[in-house]
C-alpha cells in the first residue's frame, strides 16, 4: 500500500467503522493517553489486550496495515530492551549476571512498562488510521466547535501532503531517468542526491500553493465571512455518546486514582 | 444593456516587474459572447484573467490603472469572494486547484461560502456534474480521476455558483488528446445549451475556431488583433510572426491563395471547408491547364 493509501483507506463494513468519526478518533486516542499515564504491569496489559481485540475483532485492519506497524514496532522494542536492561544504568536486584555484564529487576520492569504502552500506542494508530479518513478528522474538528480556520487549515494540509508525496514520487522517478541513484554512494553523497529532489520540490510546491490560494479565493472564501453554511453533518448516535462518555470517564478515573491514591502506579509485577 | 465585461485603459505591472504586464488594454464581451484569446507564453493571458475576477488586483501586489467592470461590478470596488457569484475562473493545472479529497468536497466548497442551503448545494451541484456528465464520480478523490475528468471536476466547481461568465485559462494544455476532447465537449456544451459568457484562454486554434464568436491576440500585454476567427486567422503571417499556430487546413489555404490566388479571399477554417476550397483550386488549376 502507499503512503497515500494510509491516510485515505477506510475498512469497509467493521463495527468500528460503523460507529461516528468522533467515537473512532476518540476511541484510539484516549486508550493511548491511558497506556501513557500508566504504569501498572495489569493496567498495561488489560489496555493492550483491549485494544488488540478492537482491532482484530471489530474493525478489520488490512494486513499490510499490521504487518507494517508490527514489524515496525517490534524493532523499537528490541531497541528498548537493549537500552534499558544493558545501557540504562538503572538500580536494583541482579536476576541475570554473565561476567560484566547484569541485569537488574529495575530495568526489567521499566522495559516491559514502556514495551507494553508502545505496542499499546502502536495498535491504537493502527486502529486510528484503518477506521478513519482525513474527512472524519475534519468533520470532527467542526463537531467539536473549534475555529473554522483550523478544520479548513487541517484539510487543506490532507490535500497539500497527498500532493507532496506524489510530486515527490513524480521528481523521484524523472531524476532516477536521469541516473540520480538516492539509495548509492556514502552519507554525504546521498545527502548530496537529495538536492536534485529538494529543489525540484520546493519549486513545485510554491507554485502549487500560489495557484491553490488563487483557487480558495476565486471562490469566495474568505475567514471573516459570517454567511457560511455546511453541506457535510456528522450524525452522531446516542451509542456513540455513550462509548465517548465511558471513555472519558474511565480516563479521568485513573488519572484522579494516580494523582490521589496513587494506585495503578509501579512494579513488581 | 450592462455588458458582460467592460475593460477600460487596463494597465497593470508586478511588483518588482520591469515592464507592465497589460498595457492599456480596452474590451467590450456581450452577454452569452464566447471571447478566446490566443497568445504566446508570456503575452500577459493568464494575468488577464486573473483580472477578471478580481485576483488582480486584490491578491497581487502591484499597479494598476484603468478600470474592470464585470457583470456591472468594478473589480476594484468588489472583493474576489463578491465577484466569485459572477465569475468563475479555471486554472491550467486541474490537480493544483482541487481542495477537497473527495468530488462532492470539492464541489460543495464554492456554495458553502457563499451560505447556500444544503438543499440549494445539492440542486446546483447536480446540475454541474450533469453538464460536465460527472455524475457518477461523486465520491471520486481527486488523484483517482484522469486528467480531462480533473478538469471537467474543475469546470463544474466552477459553474456550480452559477456565474454568468466562466473565464478558462487554457483548461486543456496539460491534457493528453483524449482529456482535451472531453473539456472541449463540456465547452461546446456551455455554448450550446447554457446562457453563459465564455472567456477561453487557449493554444488549440483549431478548436477555438469551432466555438469562438470573436478572437483577440495578446501579444507584450496589449491586444494586436480582434476580430471573427473567419477575418482574424486571414492573418496567416501576422499569427506566425507573433508566435500563433493558425489552423492547419487555414495555412495550407492561404499558400494555395498565395501560389494559385485561388481563394476569394475567405480562407478555410474547419476541414470540410477546407475540402471544398481545395476542390475548387483543383478544378480551376485544371481548367487552365486544359487551356
Amino acid at each position: 500500500m502507499s503512503i497515500r493509501s494510509y491516510l485515505t483507506y477506510v475498512s469497509p463494513e467493521s463495527i468500528v467503522g460503523r460507529l461516528s468519526p468522533p467515537t473512532k478518533i476518540f476511541l484510539p486516542v484516549i486508550v493511548s493517553f491511558m497506556a501513557l499515564v500508566t504504569i501498572n504491569f495489569y493496567l498495561n496489559l488489560f489496555l493492550l489486550l483491549a485494544i488488540l481485540v478492537v482491532l482484530f475483532a471489530l474493525a478489520k485492519p488490512p494486513s499490510a496495515y499490521v504487518k507494517l506497524f508490527t514489524g515496525a514496532a517490534l524493532w523499537m522494542c528490541f531497541v528498548f530492551a537493549i537500552f534499558y536492561l544493558f545501557l540504562s544504568g538503572y538500580k536494583g536486584n541482579v536476576i541475570f549476571q554473565l561476567g560484566p555484564v547484569s541485569i537488574v529487576d529495575t530495568s526489567v520492569y521499566m522495559v516491559t512498562s514502556i514495551i507494553l504502552r508502545f505496542l499499546t500506542m502502536t495498535y491504537a494508530t493502527v486502529l486510528l488510521l484503518c477506521t478513519t479518513n482525513q474527512k472524519d478528522i475534519v468533520m470532527t474538528v467542526r463537531w467539536l466547535r473549534l475555529p473554522y480556520a483550523f478544520s479548513f487549515m487541517l484539510a487543506l494540509a490532507f490535500r497539500c501532503a497527498i500532493m507532496f508525496l506524489e510530486d515527490s514520487t513524480k521528481v523521484q522517478e524523472a531524476q532516477r531517468g536521469r541516473a540520480v541513484e538516492f539509495n548509492k554512494g556514502s552519507l554525504i553523497r546521498r545527502l548530496r542526491k537529495f538536492i536534485a529532489l529538494l529543489v525540484p520540490l520546493i519549486v513545485i510546491s510554491l507554485k502549487r500553493t500560489q495557484t491553490i490560494s488563487n483557487a480558495i479565493e476565486s471562490r469566495a472564501f474568505s475567514f471573516s465571512t459570517k454567511k457560511r453554511t455546511f453541506y457535510f453533518t456528522l450524525q452522531v448516535k446516542p451509542v456513540d455518546y455513550v462509548i465517548i462518555g465511558t471513555l472519558f470517564a474511565l480516563f479521568a478515573l485513573l488519572v484522579a486514582s494516580k494523582l490521589t491514591l496513587g494506585v495503578f502506579m509501579g512494579y513488581p509485577i | 444593456m450592462v455588458k458582460a465585461v467592460q475593460v477600460k485603459d487596463l494597465w497593470w505591472k508586478y511588483d518588482g516587474s520591469q515592464d507592465w504586464n497589460l498595457k492599456g488594454i480596452n474590451l467590450e464581451v456581450e452577454k452569452g459572447e464566447f471571447l478566446a484569446i490566443v497568445g504566446p507564453t508570456g503575452a500577459g493571458k493568464s494575468t488577464f484573467c486573473m483580472c477578471l475576477n478580481g485576483l488582480i488586483p486584490h491578491n497581487f501586489m502591484g499597479t494598476m490603472k484603468g478600470t474592470v467592470v464585470v457583470s456591472g461590478m468594478n473589480t476594484l470596488e468588489k472583493r474576489v469572494a463578491d465577484l466569485s457569484e459572477k465569475v468563475g475562473l479555471v486554472f491550467e493545472d486541474p490537480e493544483s486547484q482541487f481542495i477537497g479529497m473527495s468530488v462532492e468536497e470539492e464541489l460543495v466548497f464554492g456554495p458553502e461560502n457563499l451560505g447556500f442551503s444544503k438543499e440549494e448545494i445539492k440542486q446546483r451541484m447536480e446540475q454541474a456534474l450533469d453538464i460536465v456528465r460527472m455524475k457518477n464520480y461523486l465520491n471520486k478523490a481527486p488523484y483517482e480521476l484522469s486528467g480531462g475528468q480533473k478538469q471537467r471536476v474543475a469546470i463544474a466547481s466552477a459553474l456550480v455558483t452559477c456565474p454568468e461568465i466562466m473565464v478558462l485559462d487554457e483548461p486543456t494544455s496539460q491534457l493528453d488528446p483524449v482529456g482535451k476532447a472531453e473539456v472541449f465537449s463540456v465547452i461546446s456544451e456551455l455554448k450550446r445549451n447554457r446562457n453563459v459568457t465564455i472567456i477561453l484562454v487557449e493554444h488549440l486554434t483549431e478548436e477555438i475556431v469551432k466555438y469562438a464568436d470573436r478572437v483577440i491576440l495578446l501579444y507584450g500585454g496589449r491586444i494586436e488583433l480582434e476580430g471573427q476567427p473567419k477575418d482574424f486567422f486571414k492573418e496567416v503571417d501576422l499569427l506566425k510572426e507573433k508566435g500563433v499556430f493558425p489552423p492547419q487546413v487555414t495555412e495550407l489555404g492561404y499558400l494555395l491563395n498565395k501560389s494559385y490566388g485561388a481563394s476569394d479571399g475567405n480562407l478555410p477554417l474547419t476541414i470540410y471547408q477546407a475540402y471544398e476550397e481545395i476542390t475548387s483550386t483543383l478544378k480551376k488549376v485544371s481548367s487552365r491547364c486544359q487551356k
